[in-house]
């Protein structure tokens, strides 16, 4: 593992745009030390070593399906009621698929 | 009357079985006290007025009819603002939230009303619970009632400052990596974070799913138990609640320390422990010894990574859940967008505060091509590390114990250290969330600054009864040892 891994303009601009964050001009060399300071802090991982197999959770998970028995659903209204942009019963968004 | 917001939960209780006073009075006096000290402390975010008044009279309507309650009814606690309340404002300290009304209970508040315990409101914490100090929230800094330029902790800043102050007997908590924990050490109290999937996560606004439970903040170990009594148990809308009997955990039975194994683990007594701490810390260990207890050394090298690895884990699943706050079905939405990658990207980043941002980023890095192997996947080896070398630990011992925070208090509007060091400050928390076990946080004594410091008992999967009768002794030998 390379132990430090240096977050660049280009590797930070392309980490906000997988995160959907825009970063301007101005905050852009305060966000590119944060994030150095921080990879540098977890880049120590690189020291530890492990044979354990990969577990993503304390617990083993398990399935927890519910019986496929029909239950109360929300009321639709309700659901709705917290976006801020409807029109007849349905969100509205901007054209998902572009011409 | 005295001042009855000083009395503590069950104080309260057989007040209000002998009918010492009602429910509209209890509430009503806390009510006074938040309106009059909150504007110091900024602990709530929304207070619940008049419908705490009105389960109030319902409770003593009850009462009155001389129907079954349960012990804790008609008492009044906080609720942190990441655990959804229905049609009461639930904003997870963001602006992303600000005008969020849940359309349902979480279902620790199913359990709470079913008990006739009230939502007094709800409390400020860190950003989406993703801070230790109290500073991240959109709603501003929270401050500790025991020193107004000190932080009450974080990301349950406002439940821990909120209790400690006596606006409330009680509050919930959440905790990923010490937020109910590292609150209560910094504010005189006790915070207990149950084995994962001891409390229903449904309803909990998500942050890091594998690594948080809701937790509770009290004033003593009794109040504690008898909460975790209501809120804990088996919940078939969280996937990963533990399907085991419910226990009463109030500590009845006389327990003496001599029957409980205790283990310091040396890799939470380093050079990062301030002295002041550290000192304390050994000095509790000591009046353990003299009480009769076994205590041991012993060693847990993985715990060395706990904090990178806690924090690559928690920032890989909150870059994960934070996804949802597009601006579509909930949440604030941009006004200015020309498509749907601008509306999501405006929305964002005009919504999250810096703390949340820089996270998402880390999550966001962790887990992309060409890092996720050696970023993420070593985190999750590290974390797996931990739990077997803990597994053994607790074949030697029952209890661990360490500092809850390395550093005292942290001062608010000073110099600030980097994110990065903050992060590191969570060295001793985040241990018993990467495992998934139970650990409990209650006062030692004082630092240099007269400001509490914080003991830590963790326990061994759904061992939270020897938890808080453990900490009852050591309270007990405490007490003692300040009388002379």
């Amino acid at each position: 593992m390379k132990e430090t891994i240096v977050l660049n303009d280009t590797l930070c601009e392309h980490i906000a745009d997988l995160a959907k964050l825009n970063i301007n001009e101005e905050e852009k060399e305060t966000i590119l030390k944060d994030m150095n300071d921080i990879v540098g802090f977890v880049s120590s991982l690189c020291k530890a070593s492990s044979n354990c197999n990969v577990a993503a959770s304390p617990v083993s998970p398990k399935n927890s399906m519910r019986e496929d028995i029909p239950e109360e659903s929300f009321p639709r209204q309700k659901i709705l009621s917290a976006s801020s942009s409807l029109q007849n019963g349905y969100i509205t968004v901007p054209k998902v698929i572009e011409a | 009357m005295t001042d009855i917001t000083k009395r503590d939960l069950l104080s309260h209780s057989k007040a209000l079985i002998s009918k010492e006073y009602s429910s509209e009075e209890l509430v009503r006096a806390y009510l006074s006290k938040i309106e009059s000290e909150n504007k110091n402390l900024n602990a709530f975010i929304t207070l619940c007025h008049d419908s705490a008044i009105e389960e109030a009279r319902r409770s003593d309507a009850r009462r009155a009819a001389g129907e079954q309650l349960s012990a804790l009814d008609g008492i009044p606690i906080a609720i942190k603002d990441n655990i959804c309340t229905e049609s009461i404002r639930t904003t997870c300290a963001s602006k992303m939230l600000s005008n969020y009304i849940p359309p349902y209970d979480a279902t620790v508040i199913t359990r709470l009303k079913a008990s006739g315990i009230i939502t007094i409101g709800k409390t400020n914490m860190d950003e989406f619970a993703m801070g230790s100090t109290g500073e991240n929230s959109y709603f501003g800094t929270i401050r500790n009632p025991l020193d107004k330029d000190r932080s009450a902790g974080g990301s349950s800043g406002g439940s821990a400052a909120a209790v400690a102050a006596d606006l409330i007997p009680a509050a919930l908590g959440s905790d990923t990596g010490g937020s109910v924990r590292q609150p209560a050490s910094f504010c005189g109290l006790v915070g207990m974070k149950p084995t994962y999937g001891r409390v229903s996560r449904y309803g909990l606004v998500a942050f890091a799913p594998s690594l948080e439970q809701i937790g509770i903040l009290t004033r003593n170990v009794k109040d504690n138990a008898a909460l975790l009594n209501v809120i804990s148990g088996y919940d078939k809308r969280d996937s990963m609640s533990l399907d085991v009997p419910n226990e009463d955990f109030l500590p009845q039975a006389a327990c003496s320390v001599k029957d409980i194994k205790f283990a310091l683990p040396k890799e939470l007594l380093g050079e990062t422990i301030s002295k002041s701490i550290k000192s304390k810390i050994l000095h509790t260990a000591n009046l353990l010894s003299n009480a009769g207890a076994q205590i041991c050394e012993i060693s847990i090298p993985s715990f060395k990574y706990a904090a990178e690895a806690y924090y690559v884990i928690s920032s890989a699943e909150a870059s994960s859940n934070l996804a949802r706050f597009d601006g579509v079905r909930y949440g604030e939405r941009s006004e200015k967008f020309s498509n749907l990658d601008e509306l999501y990207k405006n929305s964002r980043t005009e919504s999250f505060g810096k703390e949340v941002k820089r996270r998402i980023m880390l999550g966001t890095f962790v887990l992309s091509a060409g890092y996720r192997d050696e970023y993420y996947k070593r985190a999750v080896k590290v974390r797996e590390n931990i739990k077997a070398e803990l597994a053994k630990a607790f074949e030697l011992c029952a209890v661990l114990i360490s500092p809850t925070s390395p550093t005292e208090t942290y001062s608010l509007n000073t110099q600030r250290k980097s994110a990065a060091d903050i992060y590191a400050d969570d060295a001793c928390t985040v241990v018993a969330n990467l495992a998934g076990l139970p650990a409990l946080s209650i006062p030692c004594g004082l630092d240099d600054n007269s400001m509490p410091i914080g003991i830590q008992l963790i326990g061994n999967m759904l061992s939270e009864k020897q938890l808080y009768r453990a900490a009852e002794e050591i309270h007990g030998l405490l007490e003692v040892q300040d009388e002379k």
